[in-house]
């Protein structure tokens, strides 16, 4: 337990301090594409994927990270992706933007992870299961399971052409937003994918072939709470644990740390959004950490379906939830 | 005449921040000059980068754990 502790909690404070800095929220990311025509933090999430994903591989190659797709559960993907992405609406940020800002001292944010965790345990050992396991019963063929597999490419012609194609695009074509209150999208798009690649080589070091993930760990935290069973402190319960208390470090050095509450209403919606993202997450077989930055940086097709979902799910959300009114 | 209003976004979180400054500064004429304030980092590049997008002239100061949004409307 000492060394999934120490391999697993220095991550977490990495991360949660980048995300503080970076004000890298997904949800924010995926509704601003939309809502306010603004690609600053999508092209900062794009980054961090693609210095991961020619990290990750490159180390896979050289034999010292398995790094494999997960199976085609197309179903869960898209059903589970559009539900988390309509609950990330409603909990005011994605699962790692809801982690990191308890550490800004938001309560809200603290509700929506209680909802996460418990819908997460609730779809994997609960009463959500049936469901769960039914959405998921829907395989495709596991040859397409990956995006060379899909496209059938070898990966590394895979792996070069998204990042040239999509990613010279997306930043060739980027104008220069003058504010930015934290790091400029650059550098947390650069220092996000190098902790991104830091988590898979820190977890292979307790035998974990996978990154950074948000959705197992939030239901094995409450899991442990609960039922007291020690195994649930994987590797990834405590980078999320670190999560918090590195951007309490980052909000309090740079003066943004304060106590605050949205109005009563607006919190027992984000506690609703964390039970939507939970199941839908569950289901999915990740968030937007587990699929859309580990899992398509391992070049999964489920990850990249689950994305798109999750995507046109924030966008349904933030329109029925908020835009109607 | 240009006017100048502050919208007092303070405990307001995503989405709510971006789409309450939207929803005010529909129907601004040029010139006129909007105070946001919000006490939400995110939220203020959210709404800054926004209006930089519509081409408006855009200002941020931080206050503590506040910043104010100055946006004179082009």
């Amino acid at each position: 337990m000492l060394k999934t502790l120490a391999l697993g909690l220095p991550v977490g404070l990495l991360f949660g301090y980048a995300l503080q800095r970076g004000r890298f929220c997904m949800y924010s990311a995926f509704r601003d594409l939309f809502f306010a025509r603004d690609f600053t933090l999508f092209r900062a999430y794009i980054m961090a994927l693609f210095v991961q994903m020619a990290i990750i591989h490159g180390l896979d190659a050289a034999g010292y990270l398995t790094v494999r797709p997960f199976g085609f559960t197309w179903l869960a993907a898209i059903v589970g992706g559009l539900i988390f992405g309509a609950g990330i609406s409603l909990a005011g940020g994605c699962a790692s933007g809801n982690w990191y800002r308890i550490g800004e001292g938001m309560v809200g944010s603290i509700l929506a992870v209680l909802g996460y965790g418990l819908g997460v345990s609730a779809t994997f050992w609960g009463p959500l299961n049936p469901l769960s396991t039914y959405l998921r019963a829907f395989r495709a063929p596991s040859a397409l399971g990956s995006l060379q597999g899909l496209t059938g490419l070898p990966k590394w012609t895979a792996v070069i052409a998204l990042i040239l194609g999509f990613g010279g695009v997306c930043l060739a074509r980027s104008p220069r937003p003058k504010v930015f209150t934290g790091w400029p999208w650059t550098k947390a798009g650069v220092v996000i994918g190098l902790i991104a690649a830091l988590a898979w080589i820190a977890s292979a070091g307790v035998g974990r072939n996978f990154g950074m993930s948000f959705t197992g760990p939030s239901g094995m935290i409450i899991r442990y709470v609960t039922t007291g069973q020690e195994s649930s402190l994987s590797w990834d319960s405590w980078m999320i644990i670190g999560v918090p208390m590195g951007a309490f470090i980052s909000a309090a050095w740079s003066n943004e740390f304060k106590w605050r509450a949205p109005a009563p209403d607006r919190m027992a919606k984000q506690l609703v959004g964390g039970l939507m993202m939970g199941f839908g997450a569950a289901t999915a077989g990740g968030c937007n950490i587990g699929h859309s930055l580990t899992g398509l940086a391992a070049l999964s097709t489920t990850s990249l379906l689950a994305t798109i979902f999750i995507i046109l799910g924030s966008w349904l959300g933030t329109y029925i939830f908020f835009m109607r009114r | 005449m240009p006017e100048t209003m502050t919208i007092d976004l303070k405990r307001e979180i995503c989405p709510d921040p971006l789409i309450q400054a939207q929803e005010t500064m529909k129907n601004a004429s040029s010139g006129d000059i909007y105070i946001i304030v919000v006490d939400y980092p995110l939220a203020v590049e959210n709404i800054a980068r926004w209006a930089e997008s519509e081409g408006d002239d855009v200002r941020v100061e931080q206050m503590g754990s506040e910043w104010n949004i100055r946006i004179t409307k082009a």
